[in-house]
């Protein structure tokens, strides 16, 4: 495993583990910050995973530069990674296709080639990597999309995109966990509340694990809609060895 | 208990020490963008130094209180005006019971922290009551302040009694009203190596003005281009407070408080974490330069304004300069009619006279100072 320690600035540092987006790169960063994470390192306060990249954030008024830089090297020496932080976890996001929650579906379709079934099912089929989280709170990076359902970003971006859409831009798919102005080309909704200041976990998911999108009628979206406004909603999760 | 706000100042919100330990979720944390004034206005009035401030940009509120309540304003070249009489920032101010309060602008510095002694009765929301305005949590409501809102007040442990002789012994404005470049220290990295040898003398040897479109997420800078290897995009990596990416124009942008918490363009350098809140304050139009320096440096610098403003709390706590100094600030904030700029360098120059001791306090920009004299220039 090779690996680069760089200062960013005086109160950060990142642990470059390689340069492009690869889901073998991607697991190991995963590990890594799942097993530093675990040790306690005083003086840290917080790890972000990116694609490639693990930012350490840190009190220099604690832990040095050097030091701190020195300490991450031993740990990561012994770092299995084999080990059960590689568990794939999968979460299962119900989404609505087409009609008033999808109302790009149509251009989609046509830059395609493929009926809206097709293009459904090929969404729907993939267990999609969150490599990151960025941008926005809760906003994912997402690997995997069927290339052939690559859409250009819409021309003149919408003002206004539901919380909860689901969209293409080019080779990336995604979930707009806030109300925002945005490009891409909105396929369906999800009904699921992505962010809740509320709930324990803010963010339903994190770097590393998968989002699998389910296909579900508008009955079922309202349905599902009112479950998590009355927080009795189960979120489902699948989880593999 | 509360706080009216008769006018809210166009960018009014609440923060505090940030909401911490959510990045990885792309949360930014926020939180002051001055810290030290932030840190120094509740000091003054006797609050934890992470409690949660009003912070204004360029224009502050019209308040009005229901009791009487200890107040402070660190940060930029501000005034409070207390019915007609103005008093300078940096300074506790009591205000009686029905006073209505005015912040005034003055010539330097974009960013005010207004402190109430007991903090600000509202919830915390992931940890941290400042106000996130993208997500619509935290602070008063999630938004900015509105005419008409009404903020409470919590009561602090000691009362309200006049803490009005607090004051900050030595007053280093965040931003000098010269118009000279204000150099800025930076730790090379992570991505330097996308730049040209060039591209990196250009950066480092060129002034650079602050833009217009600067605001708490980031600043943009506008001068010569930086040129790099090939292009400006890197694999998206975490971003932090003070980070300077350079952006598809070859200009530099300065990440701040509200930042995103990753991005895809290359940064070149990082700000030094005592010279962010210097930053923070320079309005657009001003210029600076970035000056190299060594993490090692930059983390010296650190401890050493730790230090110090350890040594400013506990001077401040004891009464120590600063009762001393409270009758001279009085006579010089009694005077009507005066602008509150002028007023203020008025009453910096009898401190200064008054108390050749303060050098030594110099928690603040003084550490910028200090090194300056030391020929790093």
């Amino acid at each position: 495993m090779d690996y680069r320690i760089l200062p960013v600035g005086d109160s950060a540092l990142t642990i470059v583990f390689g340069n492009e987006i690869d889901p073998e790169i991607s697991r190991i960063v995963r590990i890594a910050r799942k097993y530093l994470s675990s040790k306690i390192i005083e003086g840290v306060s917080e790890y972000v995973q990116t694609y490639a990249t693990l930012m350490v954030h840190y009190n220099a008024l604690v832990i040095g530069y050097d030091e701190l830089a020195d300490r991450l090297r031993e740990e990561l020496s012994l770092m299995d990674t084999d080990g059960e932080a590689g568990q794939k976890r999968t979460i299962l996001i119900p989404v609505c296709y087409g009609g008033e929650y999808g109302p790009d579906l149509p251009a989609v379709c046509a830059h395609s080639g493929f009926s809206e079934e097709e293009v459904i099912r090929r969404h729907t089929r993939v267990d999609y990597l969150i490599y990151m989280l960025g941008f926005m709170p809760g906003f994912v990076y997402l690997g995997g999309m069927d290339r052939a359902l690559s859409t250009p970003r819409l021309k003149n971006p919408r003002e206004r995109l539901e919380k909860g859409s689901v969209g293409i831009a080019a080779d990336q798919t995604g979930i707009y966990p806030l109300v925002s102005p945005g490009g891409w080309q909105i396929i369906g909704r999800t009904p699921l509340e992505l962010y809740d200041h509320e709930r324990e976990k803010p963010i339903l998911y994190e770097a590393g694990e998968y989002i699998h999108f389910v296909p579900i009628t508008e009955r079922r979206f309202r349905e599902i809609r009112q479950q998590v406004e009355d927080r009795t909603y189960q979120y489902e999760w699948i989880r593999e060895e | 208990m509360a706080m009216h706000v008769i006018f809210p100042g166009p960018r009014t919100t609440v923060q505090d020490k940030g909401r911490l330990g959510y990045q990885n979720s792309g949360f930014a944390p926020g939180g002051f963008i001055d810290k030290v004034a932030s840190r120094m206005a509740n000091v003054l009035v006797d609050n934890q130094d992470d409690e949660a401030v009003l912070e204004f940009c360029l224009i502050g509120p019209i308040l009005e209180f229901d009791e009487e309540v200890n107040l402070a304003v660190c940060g930029g070249d501000f005034g409070i005006d207390v019915g007609g009489k103005v008093y300078p920032a940096d300074k506790a101010v009591h205000v009686p019971a029905g006073a209505t309060v005015r912040i005034t602008t003055g010539n330097a510095g974009t960013y005010g922290s207004l402190a109430v002694a007991g903090g600000l009765d509202i919830p915390e929301v992931m940890g941290s009551r400042s106000t996130n305005l993208r997500c619509g949590i935290g602070g008063f409501e999630g938004r900015a302040l509105r005419a008409g809102d009404v903020i409470g007040l919590r009561h602090p442990e000691k009362g309200q009694q006049d803490l009005s002789w607090r004051w900050v012994p030595e007053r280093q404005l965040s931003a000098s009203t010269d118009s000279g470049i204000t150099k800025v220290r930076v730790v090379p990295g992570p991505q330097e190596e996308m730049f040209t040898e060039e591209g990196i003398r250009t950066f480092y040897e060129s002034a650079y003005e602050i833009s217009s479109h600067s605001d708490r997420m980031g600043f943009r800078l506008s001068g010569p281009a930086v040129a790099s290897k090939n292009g400006y995009d890197i694999l998206s990596d975490g971003i932090v407070n003070g980070s300077v990416q350079i952006s598809g124009t070859g200009e530099p942008i300065v990440m701040m408080a509200d930042r995103q918490t990753t991005g895809g363009y290359a940064k070149i350098a990082s700000l030094i974490d005592v010279d962010i809140p210097l930053f923070a304050q320079l309005r657009p139009g001003r210029k600076v330069q970035f000056v190299k320096c060594t993490v090692k440096e930059a983390q010296r610098l650190m401890r050493e304004a730790d230090k110090a403003w350890k040594e400013h709390c506990r001077l401040l706590k004891e009464g120590g300069p600063s009762r001393n100094l409270a009758e001279a600030s009085d006579t010089a904030s009694q005077g009507s009619g005066v602008p509150a700029a002028g007023l203020q360098s008025i009453t910096v120059q009898k401190l200064r006279s008054a108390d050749n001791g303060s050098r030594r306090t110099g928690w603040r920009r003084g550490q910028w100072n200090n090194s300056r004299k030391g020929g790093r220039r």
